[in-house]
């Protein structure tokens, strides 16, 4: 994945959100570690971006009781939203449509409830590769989201070409 | 042998011989007696101080004496009372259970198993499974067949 | 034949589930029994007594009994028949308790099946001949495996008891668990002021020999004759040499090496001597750190040492021991953290094990007793304590209860409180467990006394929140959710069976359970015995146990090995295998078929090669029996005839 990356995001620092149920039940879902998944992390790694350490990695945040109990989901959601800032992030990753229209569309109602000033764009992981590999942010629907995350990606770049022999002989290596 | 109804399913009862080491598998069924584990009753217990005394023969034997299943079971390999007993065991058994068929006799008719003292559960569990395999086999000879001697 | 057979209705036991008369009525019509009855409780003194009489009455000269498990009162019945003038091996045992009433699908099943055992049992009795015991002379030696305080104690007492004891233990110093231990419940006394004064007794005792550092490497013989082959592990250091001064560890360039005393709560020296109270008190040398092993060079501590004692070139070395019985205390180990991701599973260093918050509370760890938390060194002001972390758990496959968990919770948390004035401490139980003598009242000093705050409840979860711990969990007294935000957690890791405690037991010949803990002989009555004569048990090898019971058990190790090797000679069990020297052919498939060495090919005076059994040796297994194409060598008691009798009984009708 690394090897295909052509544009470094200088201004992120991601906290990856995977979300209650991507990995759980372990028997079911027979993906990554139940307590503590590291795929997203491995992800946003090879895409050059920055993580942050985020232990709400797993945390409920209440979207499936967005319409019977609102006050509940407002409150779990500003717990995964300030863990992530606290933890120095400035962005959420994210793998699951729910969590993501949970997340993004509920901070205005977040911040109205409780007094907060959540303004953290939420975006698909997969978005965020996009970027990466030199997509413009409209061909990945990012002005689609309610928070905005231009403020974030205007600083990307073409990635520095460090050393160049060095990617052709890793190309040669793994071909 | 007289037929007997059993409570629960109304099946008649099938002769299962079980030989069973003294240190692991027969302490595995008092285990599972003392805790009071329901079984099927149709297994009749020989105990023999290991299962490498199992003698490929008595199997045989006892199948072609009219029996309708034979279990054998001994300590797990590598905690054998007598260090290296079950290894013999699990050599000639396995030898035994291809060899059936050539004489005429379903090899899921005879199962070799290792249960420990302390597994009582297993124990209950491996009974019960064998004797469900064997009634769904039926019985080894059709009634006229049985030569009854007396 | 005149077969004698007693139906036992064990009170309700057997009688419950089993027409006990009609089974006694169906077996007086087989063949060759001349007398059969049923009797409340066979095993009392009364029935053993109406056996004894009907021998006599009826002139039987072969018993059997219904009653339970043969593993439970063969030996009792046994005598009984002697006493009364029978060879012991004219008894036969018909288990219709532990395989029938307790277990069976109703009584007419159940008596059908009785009176099949029943049958069995007497076709069984009728083909067994007398067997006669001879004797042999033992060893009058003992070897303890482990010297933690529950081998230790075994240790004393059989060397106070007169006999010769030789000590094994793995790591380099004597006294196990509790010499981690801070102070003991529920009395707050100084673990190691308790412990020391037996280690010096151990060291100094005239009669103890110990090799510290050093594995069981191969067990042989037989009860009373065991031959022990010992693996001395290479220190790098002449013990011989080495006075303990230290210089090596001061001067040591590693220094982070893992500290397996202190269970790495904080780094040591590559070459080090595990604790100041440490006995013997040498230095050893951890190759996995050594940069002398790793690297290749160094060699400091040789420069150092003022005796000369560093020796890098050791070797494993063996030596033999011959003992009469051998007790086995290799007590437990604790569950690896990477067990419990969902309260980190190792990774985050403020949330760490009873046993590593004991070295921070003792005055002779690495923080010299001062609570600092691993992180920052800071001093915790709220520490939680989880209890149950794996026990109790089917999931992780600790589904027992480790027993000393609850106790020591509330002791490091009353000490925690001593130490930290100001402080809180906070406990999420499951139950708690405080059954002993003095326990209940100390865990309610902790919450009435020190204000340390039970929740009945389990943790969820623990994660990091700046540099604080967040402790979530359930209060299900409240039927709420409960967080805490804590310094420090201490996660009360389940005691599991201690490494390596598999392979002994294969060495052995002893049983483990599937936890990995070593299995009594009997739950009940014979709680320190193993199935291998002459092995005992003691500490928490057995199953987790707090400091009593293990000295307890200890001492009742001891006692079994010294009324086993106060006689001169043993008698040996008369079932075992024997030549039919006129069937033999001479193959010797049973020479190398015996586990145990037992046959040896003998030529008769006729010049014909035959197999022989060495009586002493042999143990019973019948291997060889079912090995001889011929069936010349049978094991006595077992025979090819007396088991197809047994078939015959229920196949052939």
């Amino acid at each position: 994945m690394a090897r295909h990356v052509t544009t470094s995001l200088p201004g992120l620092r991601i906290a990856p959100y995977y979300g209650c149920i991507l990995n759980r039940p372990p028997k079911l879902a027979c993906f990554d570690d139940p307590e503590n998944p590291i795929s997203m992390d491995r992800i946003l790694a090879a895409a050059g971006v920055e993580g942050a350490d985020f232990a709400f990695k797993l945390e409920c945040c209440g979207a499936a009781f967005g319409v019977p109990k609102k006050e509940m989901v407002l409150r779990l959601t500003a717990k995964v939203l300030s863990m992530a800032v606290d933890a120095g992030a400035n962005c959420i990753a994210v793998a699951c449509p729910l969590c993501q229209q949970n997340l993004d569309l509920r901070q205005g109602q977040v911040n109205a409830a409780l007094g907060t000033s959540f303004d953290i764009p939420i975006l698909y992981f997969s978005q965020v590769l996009g970027l990466a590999y030199g997509y413009s942010p409209e061909a990945l629907g990012i002005q689609k989201h309610i928070v905005s995350p231009d403020g974030l990606i205007r600083n990307r770049s073409p990635k520095q070409v460090e050393a160049g022999a060095s990617g052709n002989s890793e190309e040669k290596e793994t071909a | 042998m007289p037929d007997i109804e059993k409570k629960e399913t109304g099946a008649k009862e099938l002769r299962i011989v079980g030989f069973l080491c003294n240190w692991c598998s027969y302490g595995g069924a008092d285990t599972a007696g003392v805790a009071r584990f329901k079984q099927p009753t149709d297994l009749r217990i020989v105990r023999l101080p290991c299962s490498g005394r199992v003698d490929p023969l008595f199997v045989v034997k006892a199948l072609l004496s009219g029996a309708d299943g034979v279990l054998v079971s001994g300590c797990h390999p590598r905690d054998c009372h007598y260090s290296e007993g079950n290894f013999y065991a699990r050599r000639r058994l396995e030898a035994l259970k291809r060899f059936l068929p050539f004489i005429g006799i379903d090899d899921k008719r005879f199962h070799y198993t290792w249960v420990s003292a302390s597994e009582g559960q297993k124990w209950q569990q491996t009974v019960t499974d064998f004797t469900r395999q064997i009634h769904e086999l039926g019985p080894r000879l059709a009634k006229e067949e049985i030569v009854v001697e007396r | 034949m005149r077969v004698g057979v007693f139906i036992c209705h064990c009170g309700n036991n057997i009688a419950g589930t089993v027409d006990v008369a009609r089974v006694a009525e169906e077996t007086r019509k087989l063949p060759g029994v001349a007398y059969a009855t049923d009797y409340m409780y066979t095993c009392s003194e009364p029935g053993q007594d109406e056996i004894k009489q009907a021998i006599v009455r009826e002139g039987l000269n072969r018993v059997v009994v219904a009653a339970c498990s043969p593993r439970m009162h063969e030996l009792t019945f046994r005598r009984t028949v002697e006493k009364a003038g029978l060879n012991r091996y004219f008894f036969e045992m018909a288990n219709i308790r532990e395989h029938i009433s307790w277990v069976g699908e109703g009584k007419e099943a159940n008596t059908q099946k009785a009176i099949e055992a029943v049958r069995m049992a007497v076709a069984k009795a009728i083909r067994n001949r007398p067997l006669v015991s001879s004797s042999f002379k033992v060893n009058k030696k003992v070897l303890v495996i482990g010297a933690g305080v529950a081998g230790m104690q075994a240790a004393l007492d059989c060397a106070d008891g007169g006999l010769e004891t030789i000590v094994v233990e793995r790591s380099p110093s004597i006294a196990g668990m509790m010499a981690r231990l801070d102070k003991t419940f529920p009395t707050i006394d100084c673990s190691i002021c308790i412990l020391g004064p037996k280690m010096v007794d151990v060291a100094q005792h005239e009669r103890i020999r110990l090799h510290a550092y050093s594995e069981i490497e191969d067990v042989k013989g037989y009860v009373g004759n065991y031959q022990v082959k010992i693996r001395k592990k290479p220190t790098y250091v002449d013990w011989k040499k080495c006075t303990g001064c230290g210089a090596c560890m001061e001067k040591c360039p590693t220094k982070n090496a893992y500290d397996r005393f202190n269970y790495g709560v904080a780094p040591t020296r590559a070459i080090n001597i595990p604790f100041p109270q440490a006995i013997p008190k040498k230095a050893t040398i951890d190759p996995e750190f050594c940069r002398k092993f790793t690297k290749g060079k160094c060699g400091v501590c040789a420069k150092v040492c003022p005796t000369g004692a560093i020796n890098y070139e050791m070797t494993d070395e063996f030596v033999t021991e011959e003992v009469g019985a051998i007790i086995v205390a290799t007590g437990y180990g604790l569950l690896d953290q990477a067990k419990l991701p969902e309260y980190g599973g190792g990774r985050y260093p403020d949330v760490i094990s009873g046993i590593q918050y004991e070295r921070l509370l003792n005055a002779s760890g690495p923080t010299a007793g001062h609570i600092q938390r691993p992180s920052d060194g800071a001093e915790p002001k709220a520490v939680v304590f989880v209890s149950c972390a794996g026990s109790r758990d089917k999931s992780i496959g600790v589904p027992y209860c480790s027993n000393f968990c609850c106790m020591y919770i509330a002791k490091q948390a009353i000490l925690t409180s001593d130490h930290i004035p100001g402080s809180q401490s906070y406990v999420f139980y499951t139950d708690i467990r405080a059954t002993g003598k003095g326990y209940d009242e100390f865990t309610r000093r902790a919450q009435e006394d020190y204000g340390v705050h039970y929740i009945r409840g389990r943790v969820s979860r623990i994660y990091p929140k700046g540099n604080k711990m967040m402790v979530k969990g359930a209060d299900t007294l409240l039927g709420a959710q409960v967080e805490i935000e804590a310094d420090l957690v201490v996660l009360a890791t389940a005691a599991v069976a201690a490494p390596g405690a598999r392979e002994l037991a294969e060495k052995l010949h002893i049983s483990y359970d599937t936890n990995g803990f070593y299995v009594e002989s009997h739950p009940k009555l014979r709680p320190v015995e193993t199935n291998t004569a002459g092995v005992y048990l003691a500490g928490a090898a057995q199953g987790p146990k707090d400091i009593p019971a293990s000295v307890a058990q200890g001492s009742a190790a001891a006692a079994k090995a010294l009324s086993l090797l106060s006689k001169d000679m043993i008698e040996s069990d008369p079932a075992i295998s024997k030549v039919n020297t006129r069937a033999c052919t001479g193959c010797l498939k049973c020479l190398s078929t015996c586990p145990f060495q037992a046959i040896k090919e003998e030529t008769l005076r006729d010049g014909k090669r035959v197999a022989s059994v060495i009586e002493t040796v042999c143990a019973g297994c019948g291997v060889c029996t079912a090995t001889c194409p011929c069936g010349a060598i049978q094991l006595e008691h077992f025979t090819d005839n007396q088991l197809l009798a047994e078939v015959n009984a229920i196949c052939r009708i």
